[in-house]
């Protein structure tokens, strides 16, 4: 059975497996290895994930979602035609589309696989992962931090023995910093920190504000597909800002063209605020390994958004060393995710690997203090520090704060803040204790966080003996094991569009794309184009259509590389 | 088991041969398959390695003419820093405490265990220069408003973009707002905005010296949003609506007793700042005589139980000048009233901390005895309680009704420190019905020790009084303690004046 490894990203998704003491990567149905995170349903009610999904994005906006990743572990629902999906189900329908994928190349079951998540993303959003892994019907082995999983990729290959390295993974939606050390076969995560909501999209947000009010146009005036549009060229400007000095965007709203030009000085305007929240959590890291810029051997980037050079340039000149990015920073996350599946199965090659990973957060519950004041709400107190190893396992003795109190409820949180409120509230354990005077009853609290990232928690009261276990429940973001068996059954149903047609599916997608989005000659050409190519497809000769397919493909490359706004 | 045997070592200072140690075990115990196994050598290696980098510290020290950047070096820069800030503050700081505090201030950073706590950024003299020139920028005028604005500029330029140079920005503007000692310029505003921007107020900070500093800003702004608060809770309660005192909020503000508040917040950073200094020593094992399971039960509540503990002990001291027979040569100890007096300033001060603490959390009230507070006193009033009986037993020695008054004085405190107002009303009360019951009985039972039923029996009711008032709702509680306390406080003195007037006129006819 293969060792499968997956980067269920924000804009892309990877898979990759283990083979012969190497990571590698998966060609999806149209042979590319990179899948877009965008789920939609096509004419016929199909589920369309991937390319295909991307390219209708611009066309039918209403039944095309992206970006759910940024939703995991919320209640928000996405509507797709008559059915209403959570960021976990549509995860798990990019997740099925990858599987497939595997098990098309590999020609064999998949059911076990390690995914890759953000090293900031907390208890739920991780839980919500799993259950997006159980959803598309695979047991997820692990869940790998990011970073961790690039820089176990990463130095299995380029590392000298002994350094201390930091990892600076800047995705599509998300943003994380790791600092490792390397030595003898070990690597050992001593900080991770990051922002789970900072990622190339925003970038490209801002450029899309900036656009919209640099040119004075009325917000009321775009329609979704208009900004889906709009969306698109600023993404594709400040793509092109990675080679160029300048770009050009240009969008056409009601037949009145705006444009505007974009060179990097100007990125960095646009961008100041985003590049600022960099900062923080790069400071972070380092004091939290307590290590200073001079300490570090070597910065690697990571994630899309690293490509700009904006960030470049940043990161270069906040750690004073110039940052290291030669494997393709797209793909190592997924490489190193299949590694970590082999780690776990046991691969024979890897025998002289451990990998040793940090906890993101603080976690602690809420108390209060000797005197018992409550004016500023209840203080946090922390039982497992941020960045301490996992698996770890802590006890705390807490004792009652009022006398002759029966019930102790306990909330357990998670974050930084001295005040409980303003951390995050992960669940709450209501105890019974025997009536006794303030200080005399004490409760053991035990925190397990095990080496996925997740976390157990277990009370015992001591006087009696009595334990309890903490299951969260209530909480917003995730799911019940109830509520899984449902959302299987309704996925189960699902129609999905056939793998074996996506390729000339993409093409139409493309092509209606090319469509929309062009004026006078040549959208003529284009829409004669698909005309020509639906009637082909009706003959359903096989050999014809695939070599029209082959055909329309390159033409609509070279069209999208002339055209000035795609 | 011991760390080192853990990792099958003896002790050493070699990082390599720890982390090659550590790494064929932790081969034979992966994470994955022995969580605990894992758990204890991870414990073993990180302590491992921490005593190699403290050692080699330890050892650089040593060397200092040659190693990294020692205090020497840098103390050079810092007074230069200081005659920017004597700028910013017209006046040097005279208040004794002040002082204290800079004594401290020293005795921490002289102290080995800040050296190894502290996480200054590794000495690099560009970025350090590069930071200075940056502060001095800053700081170069008493315009606040315009230094927040070049504040803002510096911080976000590109000589600032560097971590190590930022880092020494950092400490180098705390330092420099540290130092603004000076009520009338103090730059509260200044204050917020670069610890917003450094998240000062909202992270914990691991390194000790940092966090005092930083606690002591964070109280100074503290007391000073009470202060508003309260201004703005007196201008908009009979103020028509609409009209906002926005123009109190300037810094030139000064309440009339700012400065009551103020020596509240020197006086709790004081105390704080002995009990980190005296726990972090017992952390760092200073004191192997010490190792006893019971000192460590009690090291590891010391952060939360010191700043009792330390009144107790000046309690104790005042105990024993009391106990020991006074020699004749010394006849200002002989004074009666010292003693009752310190008790006082004892009581007052521990009064001061827990209330002050509270005062400055809830916003400037002067209501702040109020049930919460009252329960949360538990460990000092056990003390105090038995001081209060000791010094009624040894009172003999007064053997004058004269100095009832004095005695009535400590009660008072020990009854506003224990009980709230109510309980100083409750005691008054019994001391007034026990000198009017022996006055109009003509008994011959003028032995102060009877004082000390009275004032049990005092106790006692407002003990079950308490339990009483377990079951009413939280805003009854605080009424009885707020409101009727008063109103009982209130006529408890007018009554013992003049009871003790009455008294003081028997005797002189």
């Amino acid at each position: 059975m293969a060792f499968i490894g997956i980067d269920l990203g924000t804009t892309n998704s990877l898979i990759s497996y283990f083979n012969e003491g190497e990571a590698q990567l998966i060609d999806n149905s149209v042979g590319k290895t990179t899948t877009p995170s965008v789920v939609g349903l096509d004419d016929e009610g199909c589920i369309i994930v991937g390319e295909i999904a991307k390219q209708r994005l611009l066309t039918h906006p209403a039944s095309t979602v992206s970006e759910f990743k940024r939703y995991m572990g919320t209640n928000k629902e996405f509507i797709l035609g008559s059915n209403k999906f959570r960021a976990e189900e549509l995860s798990a329908l990019v997740l099925k589309s990858l599987l497939a994928d595997a098990e098309a190349q590999l020609g064999d079951k998949v059911d076990s696989a390690v995914i890759s998540v953000p090293a900031y993303f907390s208890d739920a959003l991780r839980k919500a992962t799993r259950d997006a892994g159980r959803l598309a019907g695979i047991d997820v082995k692990r869940l790998i931090n990011e970073p961790t999983a690039a820089a176990i990729a990463y130095g299995l290959h380029e590392m000298e023995d002994d350094t201390t390295f930091l990892v600076f993974d800047i995705g599509g939606g998300t943003f994380d910093v790791s600092i490792l050390d390397y030595f003898d076969g070990v690597m050992q995560v001593n900080a991770s920190t990051g922002d789970n909501r900072l990622g190339g999209e925003d970038f490209v947000d801002a450029l899309v504000e900036d656009f919209i009010t640099a040119n004075n146009i009325k917000r009321t005036r775009i329609s979704a597909g208009d900004l889906a549009v709009l969306r698109a060229a600023c993404e594709s400007c400040k793509c092109k800002l990675t080679n160029e000095k300048s770009a050009t965007i240009q969008f056409v709203l009601k037949d009145k063209t705006y444009e505007s030009t974009i060179d990097r000085d100007r990125l960095e305007t646009v961008c100041a605020a985003l590049l600022k929240r960099l900062r923080m959590p790069l400071e972070r890291a380092l004091k939290d390994a307590s290590l200073h810029g001079d300490d570090l051997d070597a910065v690697i980037l990571v994630g899309g958004a690293s490509r700009m050079p904006v960030i470049r340039s940043l990161v270069s000149k906040m750690l004073g060393q110039i940052p290291r990015s030669h494997i393709n920073p797209d793909e190592i996350v997924a490489l190193g995710a299949a590694v970590q599946a082999a780690l776990i199965g046991g691969d024979r090659s890897l025998s002289e690997v451990v990998l040793t990973d940090v906890a993101p957060y603080t976690l602690g519950v809420g108390v209060v203090n000797e005197s018992g004041f409550t004016e500023s709400g209840e203080l946090f107190h922390p039982i497992i520090d941020r960045n301490s190893p996992v698996p770890i396992s802590r006890v705390d003795n807490l004792q009652t704060a009022q006398d002759f109190q029966t019930e102790i409820i306990l909330s357990i949180y998670q974050g930084e803040a001295r005040l409980v409120k303003d951390n995050i509230k992960l669940g709450e354990l209501t105890l019974n204790v025997a009536r006794a005077r303030r200080g005399e009853e004490t409760v053991d609290v035990r925190f397990t966080y095990d080496v996925s990232g997740l976390l157990e928690v277990e009370t015992k009261v001591v006087s009696t003996g009595i334990t309890k276990k903490l299951i969260i429940e209530g909480n917003p973001g995730t799911l019940s094991e109830k509520e899984i068996e449902e959302r299987l059954i309704s996925l189960a149903k699902l129609k999905i569009h056939p793998r074996a047609e996506a390729e000339n599916a993409l093409v139409v997608a493309r092509g209606e794309k090319l469509y929309e989005t062009s004026i006078g000659e040549l959208r003529e050409y284009i829409g004669g184009l698909l005309a020509q190519f639906e009637a082909i497809m009706q003959r359903q000769i096989k050999e014809e259509i695939t070599e029209s397919v082959v055909e329309l493909t390159e033409i609509f490359e070279q069209i999208e590389k002339d055209s000035p706004f795609l | 088991m011991d760390y080192w045997q853990i990792l099958g070592l003896a002790p050493t200072e070699d990082r390599k041969s720890v982390k090659r140690a550590y790494s064929t075990l932790l081969k034979q115990t992966r994470p994955d398959d022995d969580p605990e196994g894992y758990q204890r050598l991870r414990e073993a290696f990180d302590f491992a390695m921490a005593h190699c980098k403290h050692s080699r510290a330890m050892n650089t020290d040593g060397e200092s003419s040659v190693g990294e950047a020692g205090p020497s070096e840098e103390l050079e820069p810092v007074s230069s820093i200081r005659l920017v800030s004597d700028v910013e503050s017209v006046k040097e700081p005279s208040d004794t405490i002040l002082r204290q505090q800079d004594e401290l201030d020293d005795a921490y950073t002289q102290a080995p265990i800040s050296e190894e706590g502290r996480a200054s950024p590794s000495y690099d003299q560009g970025a350090y220069n590069d930071a200075l020139s940056a502060v001095e920028r800053v700081f170069q005028d008493t315009n606040i408003d315009a230094a927040i604005h070049r504040f803002s500029e510096e911080v976000h330029s590109s000589a600032l973009l560097s971590i190590k140079t930022r880092a020494h920005f950092e400490l180098l503007c705390l330092d420099v707002l540290v130092q603004c000692d000076d009520d009338d310029e103090f730059p509260y505003s200044l204050v917020e905005a670069v610890g917003e921007e450094f998240q000062w107020f909202k992270s914990q900070h691991s390194d000790l010296d940092k966090r005092n500093r930083i606690e002591y800003l964070d109280l100074r702004i503290n007391t000073y949003r009470a202060y508003l608060k309260h201004i703005i809770d007196a201008e908009t309660s009979g103020a028509p609506s609409g009209k906002t005192p926005i123009k109190l909020l300037t810094d030139k503000c000064q309440p009339n007793y700012f400065h009551v508040l103020r020596f509240i917040g020197y006086y709790n950073i004081t105390i704080r700042k002995l009990t980190r200094y005296f726990s972090a020593a017992v952390e760092q094992g200073l004191c192997p005589e010490l190792d006893t399971p019971t000192f460590h039960w009690w090291s590891k509540n010391l952060e939360r139980n010191l700043p009792s503990s330390l009144h107790v002990m000046l309690a104790v001291i005042l105990m024993i000048f009391l106990c020991v027979q006074i020699p004749e040569q010394m006849p200002i100890i002989q004074n009666p009233y010292l003693a009752p007096a310190l008790f006082s300033v004892v009581i007052l001060l521990s009064l001061v901390f827990w209330g002050g603490d509270f005062l400055l959390r809830r916003g400037a009230s002067w209501s702040f005895i109020h049930w919460q507070q009252v329960r949360g006193l538990r460990s000092t009033e056990m003390v105090i309680s038995l001081i209060f009986i000791v010094s009624v037993l040894t009172w003999r020695q007064w053997d004058s009704f004269d100095y009832a008054w004095v005695f009535i004085v400590v009660a008072l405190f020990c009854a506003l420190m224990l009980f709230g107002l109510l309980g100083v009303g409750m005691t008054l009360s019994a001391a007034f019905v026990y000198i009017v019951i022996y006055d109009s009985m003509k008994l011959d039972l003028l032995k102060p020790e009877y004082a000390s039923f009275a004032l049990i029996a005092g106790f006692i009711s407002h003990k079950i009084c308490m339990q009483l008032m377990q079951k009413l709702p939280q805003k009854v509680k605080d009424f009885m303690y707020g409101t009727l306390g008063y109103l009982f406080a209130f006529s408890a003195v007018v009554a013992s004046i003049l009871s003790f007037g009455y008294l003081s006129l028997i005797k002189n006819i």
